[in-house]
């Protein structure tokens, strides 16, 4: 996929343009076809498309980020075609980039951007460097379709690689699964932390959040975020085990919302 | 680990009123009061979730300044006892 550039200074859906870019802390109230609210209180003074980060920015300028894996698709001209793919929106403020959410007016009603960091275990956006073994001799695997983890002896542990900015946003929504019905609940978990922990006894959590047991398939839960936001390590836990007997845990998505 | 007291909104509270659900958990090992208060404890959703539902930066200094003051105490209990930290 190529990416598509269209930068302009926010205002309505002039010329041939068939969509806006609207920004505000709630809804707006008339919406039109294709519409794109920004969810920000910092007014948008442009917008830009762009699947990597934009070498010039300024106050307030919106970055909405295309590709392959978005879940929103439309065609940006009244007349002929210009497909358009965004995935989410980041807004220049304060100095930085920061992540807005951001919904598209389609079929009559607000659709989510979903902002996938890990889709059927492939990592992107904040996860892009993926997973690596905060407990040593954690097993990370890629399967097809999800990332397993285990660990053959002690408690185990995986960790972000980087921090994940949450800012903006409530809670980060994983599909996966502790793939095995006995042993203690208690050590398979998701966490947030401000430095890797090494097992799900670290103590010092942010948030900590149990993750469901199922032998036939991943089962969707959620880590709620600080509401003042603020950046974290994602990590998973899990108890020693072999592995091979199905141990495990399996990730499949991870979005955040 | 250590009992704290669940209300019917999942927030956490150090002592109970009477009318709270009390869990163990040892989360909160060398939390302060306040900084538990600043907690939800919620299965409601068929697992367990921790989170904090107070600005995680408040929380983070309430536990800072209880833990700088533990350590004056500290310093204070072994000068007492002829040692100087």
């Amino acid at each position: 996929m190529g990416k598509a550039f269209l930068a302009k200074s926010n205002g309505g859906g002039g010329g041939g343009i068939a969509f806006r870019v609207i920004g505000g802390t709630s809804a707006p109230s008339s919406p039109k076809p294709n519409d794109i609210w920004i969810n920000t209180g910092a007014e948008i003074t442009s917008y830009i498309f762009s699947a990597i980060e934009p070498e010039g920015y300024a106050k307030g300028m919106v970055w909405i980020s295309t590709g392959t894996e978005s879940t929103i698709e439309f065609n940006a001209l009244k007349k002929n075609g210009l497909m358009v793919y965004p995935i989410s929106a980041k807004q220049y403020v304060s100095g930085t980039w920061v992540d807005k959410t951001a919904k598209s007016f389609q079929n009559g009603a607000w659709v989510d951007w979903i902002n996938y960091l890990c889709k059927a275990g492939v990592c992107k956006g904040a996860l892009e460097n993926g997973f690596v073994a905060a407990q040593t001799t954690s097993q990370i695997v890629l399967e097809s379709g999800y990332i397993k983890f285990y660990n053959p002896s002690v408690n185990g542990c995986i960790s972000s690689a980087d921090r994940i900015d949450v800012t903006g946003f409530s809670k980060i929504v994983i599909l996966g699964r502790v793939a095995f019905s006995t042993g203690s609940g208690a050590r398979y978990t998701a966490r947030l932390d401000t430095s890797k922990p090494t097992d799900f006894n670290t103590t010092g959590a942010v948030a900590k959040v149990s993750i469901p047991i199922s032998t036939t398939e991943a089962q969707e839960f959620e880590v709620p975020v600080p509401s003042d936001g603020g950046e974290y390590y994602l990590s998973f836990t899990c108890g020693g085990s072999s592995g091979s007997n199905g141990q495990y845990v399996e990730i499949v998505d991870i979005i955040l919302e | 680990m250590r009992n704290i007291y669940i209300d019917s909104e999942h927030k956490c509270h150090p002592v109970d009123d009477g009318t709270m659900t009390p869990v163990e958990t040892d989360f909160f090992d060398g939390r302060c009061d306040e900084f538990i208060e600043g907690y939800c404890y919620d299965t409601s959703r068929g697992y367990l979730q921790i989170y904090p539902w107070k600005p995680y930066s408040e929380l983070d200094a309430v536990q800072r300044a209880y833990e700088k003051q533990m350590l004056a105490e500290y310093a204070e209990a072994l000068k007492v006892v002829g040692v100087t930290v």
